[in-house]
């Protein structure tokens, strides 16, 4: 199987495209400060994962911005320190601003002369305006949570894409999905026969960050460290015809 | 069966006594304007109206003014045009713009002195204001999807209205629902049991317009081309009593 064989490209954003882990970490910083004893970089992100998911299948259609307002408020109850409203409204408001993994732009731009580019995303479509200045691409389709009314992993949010496929006039078999999470996006895919790629962005980590660990690591057609990586292998498919 | 054997006219609203195929027309022009391919009023509306009832699956519980920029996104995204959030919102918004027929207002003030005039109608209650102003008629009941939490033609939109117009000692069989849409509202009326008239906007067009393919042909037991019509009928039938 090649990259070549396939003419749209579906992305996860929020750890695939942008770092959302630095933007996670950033906007709970104020609260992480006020504990006692410390937690390391990955104890906040799984503490952020195992509340976040709990709280999209408790409310699948609160848009994504108020959404981790919620979380915000359960990580500091978690934790024992106090906060506000305001700056759990804050936090839901910082995802406009979590900022892009440094190859992402370049990579999209020159994936964009070839493939049509998708975006299937947990988030809110007023976040999204945010995300979508620093990726600097016109995207052919982009997918949130609040269109769909739940959140990845849920197979509604990938049916739904399915659903649009004919009128972007690209068919399954010719779509790649490409992400980082093993939980939101490489398990649901493979259940759904959708093929995928793996952008492995925590490969020099251990761990999971801020997603959930999977029972079974689900299988991949691709698998790279970045969306560089993707690049690469793309161009040198082209260069040996 | 005659028309004066009924006590309660339960209305559909858009596309019936709202010209919303106007509407929408009007409503993305700014983005059928930048579309490269010309498309057909006809086209525009059928386009419309595969992306609203799907929209409507996924998400039952959105209300209308919030599912038409997601409506609307997903035009453009298949028209391959640009377009901003704003220009989604401002869509969701222009119901409160959409004309009525002209001969609506008249025909249910005429009606008002005969019968319980109910609307129920796939909208949200504050854009329903807009086009009551319009009606110019207060209706005895005024059932919305975001009253019901889905959209017709789910049959929870008429359980909901049977439900609550036999609480006020409404009976079934002095119910005529009167409708546009065959796919929104005869085929679930049928499927209710329920008496129902056919107000024909579309006739001398072809194909449905705005409103989805019912498959097969739904009964109805009264049909006429406008509400006019209707009026004028119901006249016919007081002389002959």
């Amino acid at each position: 199987m090649r990259l070549t064989d396939f003419k749209a490209l579906t992305f996860d954003c929020y750890g695939t495209l942008i770092d959302w882990e630095r933007g996670i970490t950033a906007g709970l910083a104020p609260l992480v400060k006020r504990i006692d004893k410390p937690l390391t970089r990955d104890e906040v992100l799984e503490a952020h994962a195992r509340h976040e998911s709990s709280q999209q299948r408790y409310t699948p259609e609160m848009p994504y911005r108020d959404l981790l307002a919620v979380v915000f408020k359960r990580l500091a109850e978690e934790w024992n320190v106090p906060y506000t409203t305001d700056e759990a409204a804050a936090y839901g408001r910082s995802v406009a601003q979590w900022p892009a993994f440094p190859d992402s732009a370049s990579t999209l731009q020159y994936l964009k002369k070839y493939f049509k580019l998708i975006i299937l995303s947990n988030v809110d479509n007023e976040s999204f305006a945010g995300s979508r200045s620093m990726l600097q691409v016109d995207f052919d389709a982009v997918i949130t949570a609040e269109d769909v009314g739940s959140y990845k992993p849920s197979h509604r949010n990938f049916d739904y894409m399915l659903d649009m496929l004919p009128a972007l006039g690209v068919r399954k078999e010719e779509t790649l999905h490409i992400a980082d999470s093993m939980f939101h996006d490489h398990e649901p895919a493979a259940e759904l026969g959708i093929k995928s790629c793996w952008i492995y962005r925590r490969f020099e980590q251990r761990g999971f960050g801020a997603t959930l660990r999977t029972v079974n690591e689900p299988p991949v057609e691709f698998k790279f460290t970045s969306m560089a990586q993707l690049v690469k292998a793309h161009h040198e498919e082209l260069s040996k015809g | 069966m005659k028309l004066t054997d009924f006590d309660t006219l339960t209305f559909d609203c858009y596309g019936t006594l709202i010209d919303w195929e106007t509407g929408i027309f009007e409503g993305l022009r700014p983005l059928l304007e930048r579309v490269k391919q010309p498309l057909t009023r006809d086209q525009v509306l059928e386009a419309h109206a595969r992306h609203e009832s799907s929209q409507q699956k996924y998400t039952p519980a959105k209300r209308y003014q919030e599912l038409l920029p997601i409506v609307y996104k997903r035009l453009a995204e298949e028209w391959q045009v640009p377009f901003t959030l704003d220009d989604c919102m401002a869509y969701g918004k222009s119901v409160q713009n959409w004309p009525a027929f002209e001969d609506s207002a008249e025909a249910l003030h005429y009606l008002k002195k005969h019968y319980k005039l109910v609307i129920l109608s796939n909208i949200d209650n504050e854009s329903f204001t807009y086009s009551n102003a319009k009606l110019q008629v207060e209706f005895d009941a005024i059932i919305t999807a975001e009253d019901v939490g889905s959209y017709k033609p789910s049959p929870r939109n008429f359980e909901y209205m049977l439900d609550k117009l036999g609480d006020r000692g409404i009976k079934k069989e002095k119910i005529l629902h009167t409708a546009e849409s065959l796919f929104h509202d005869h085929k679930p009326a049928n499927e209710f049991g329920l008496a129902s008239c056919w107000i024909y906007r579309r006739h001398g067009q072809e194909g449905f317009g705005a409103t989805m393919n019912p498959g097969q042909q739904p009964k109805v037991d009264f049909r006429f081309d406008n509400m006019a019509g209707l009026v004028k009928a119901h006249q016919e039938a007081v002389l002959q009593k």
